[in-house]
């Protein structure tokens, strides 16, 4: 200790002070000046004194990351949504669709009906049939000549002839469209028995001859 | 801050980054906005909820943001508009103006924190006998130091007019002083 030379002593200072406490006095300081005679409210520190509290930023911009979010999940869940939309509408146009087409063959037959009730108003050819299907032209036949038959045995002596053919038509038609819509009523299994028994076994022999033989229908036998 | 502002305006422009975007917006005016607002509104839990408003309404009406203003400006208009609205329906809560002036000056004595200066708190109860022009200019001069010609955007009033009522706020908060502070 002899060689102790205070100059060479670091300058500290070892008191303890509150914190901030110069700023404080400048705040009192300033107060006591303020209210002088020339009173500015310029001279007073700005400070923010309301009480908050711990981490609200943090929550408040969770809040709002939350708010903002679904925003987006929303559109996603609108286009998810709409998605479902068109798809059900696609489902309900093809269901319509199909059974459109299902029913459209089944009004077929009508249709065919109708088209041939056309001639009815027709006097030039009251009862001409040219469709290509052999059936009701069959059934057609033999219901004319049922006809025929009822209208020889009840019809008066004097009935002109050019009336017969037209009658004989719209009557002819008006069964055939009933038959036609029994017809279309049938079930198919029973359509089909009675197209085969129209045919003679001959005739079934010789289609069979030229069918081509199905082998998957062979494979589910 | 400029670079930041722009920085921030490219994110929220593109609909990919918008979230970062509100992000760094948040991070960045928070602070200035939220004691904005609750100089203005003094209660807490309602400048929470205002200025969480304010940046779900930046964020979804961005695409109205003219870039030829700055984004804090545009920032403190929609969060001023907010905090209008909240004292205007404070305000329709409270029979007469009185009431509302007598109301605010309530909730600053019991939103102050407990070791606060009392001029402190007679300036903030001051404030709050402003009318509200000079309620807004005065809080945004004095307190945010924000030049008059961004006051004059923000709340579109022609920079006289600004001065006028922030000289008159001024002498009402002085004189509020003088005549409830004791020495």
């Amino acid at each position: 200790m002899k060689n102790l030379d205070i100059e060479n002593l670091e300058r500290k200072n070892i008191f303890k002070t509150p914190e901030s406490f110069l700023e404080e006095m400048q705040g009192k300081v300033l107060q006591k000046v303020s209210f002088g005679n020339e009173f500015d409210v310029e001279n007073l520190e700005r400070k923010n004194i309301f009480k908050t509290p711990e981490g609200f930023f943090e929550n408040m911009q969770a809040k709002v990351l939350q708010e903002v979010q679904p925003v987006e999940a929303r559109e996603e869940g609108r286009i998810v949504k709409m998605n479902w939309v068109y798809a059900a509408a696609a489902a309900i146009t093809m269901f319509f669709g199909i059974t459109f087409f299902v029913n459209q063959d089944k009004v077929a037959d009508p249709v065919y009906v109708t088209e041939n009730v056309a001639p009815e108003n027709n006097e030039t050819q009251p009862a001409t049939y040219s469709e290509p299907d052999s059936k009701p032209q069959n059934e057609e036949m033999v219901a004319l000549k049922t006809l025929e038959e009822d209208l020889t045995s009840a019809a008066p002596a004097n009935q002109k002839i050019s009336i017969k053919p037209m009658t004989i038509a719209a009557t002819n038609v008006e069964r055939t469209t009933a038959k036609k819509k029994e017809y279309v009523q049938q079930n198919p299994e029973i359509q089909v028995d009675q197209v085969l028994s129209s045919f003679t076994s001959a005739e079934l022999a010789d289609l069979g001859k030229n069918v081509e033989q199905d082998i998957y229908l062979d494979l589910y036998n | 801050m400029k670079i930041k502002e722009s920085e921030i305006i490219g994110l929220m422009s593109v609909e990919r980054t918008r979230n970062k975007g509100v992000q760094l917006m948040m991070d960045a005016y928070q602070s200035r906005l939220y004691w904005h607002i609750r100089r203005l509104i003094v209660d807490h839990d309602l400048a929470q909820d205002v200025l969480q408003d304010t940046f779900i309404k930046a964020y979804q009406n961005f695409h109205q943001f003219k870039q030829d203003s700055q984004l804090y400006t545009w920032l403190y208009r929609i969060a001023t508009n907010e905090s209008l609205q909240q004292l205007n329906k404070l305000k329709k809560m409270q029979k007469t103006d009185e009431d509302a002036e007598y109301y605010l000056q309530n909730l600053v004595a019991e939103n102050v924190e407990s070791d606060a200066e009392e001029i402190q708190i007679l300036l903030q109860k001051a404030i709050q006998t402003l009318p509200e022009k000079q309620k807004l200019v005065f809080t945004m001069r004095y307190y945010e130091d924000l030049p008059y010609e961004e006051i004059s955007q923000i709340l579109d009033m022609s920079v006289g007019t600004l001065k006028t009522n922030y000289h008159y706020a001024k002498q009402k908060v002085e004189d509020f002083l003088k005549a409830n502070y004791e020495e």
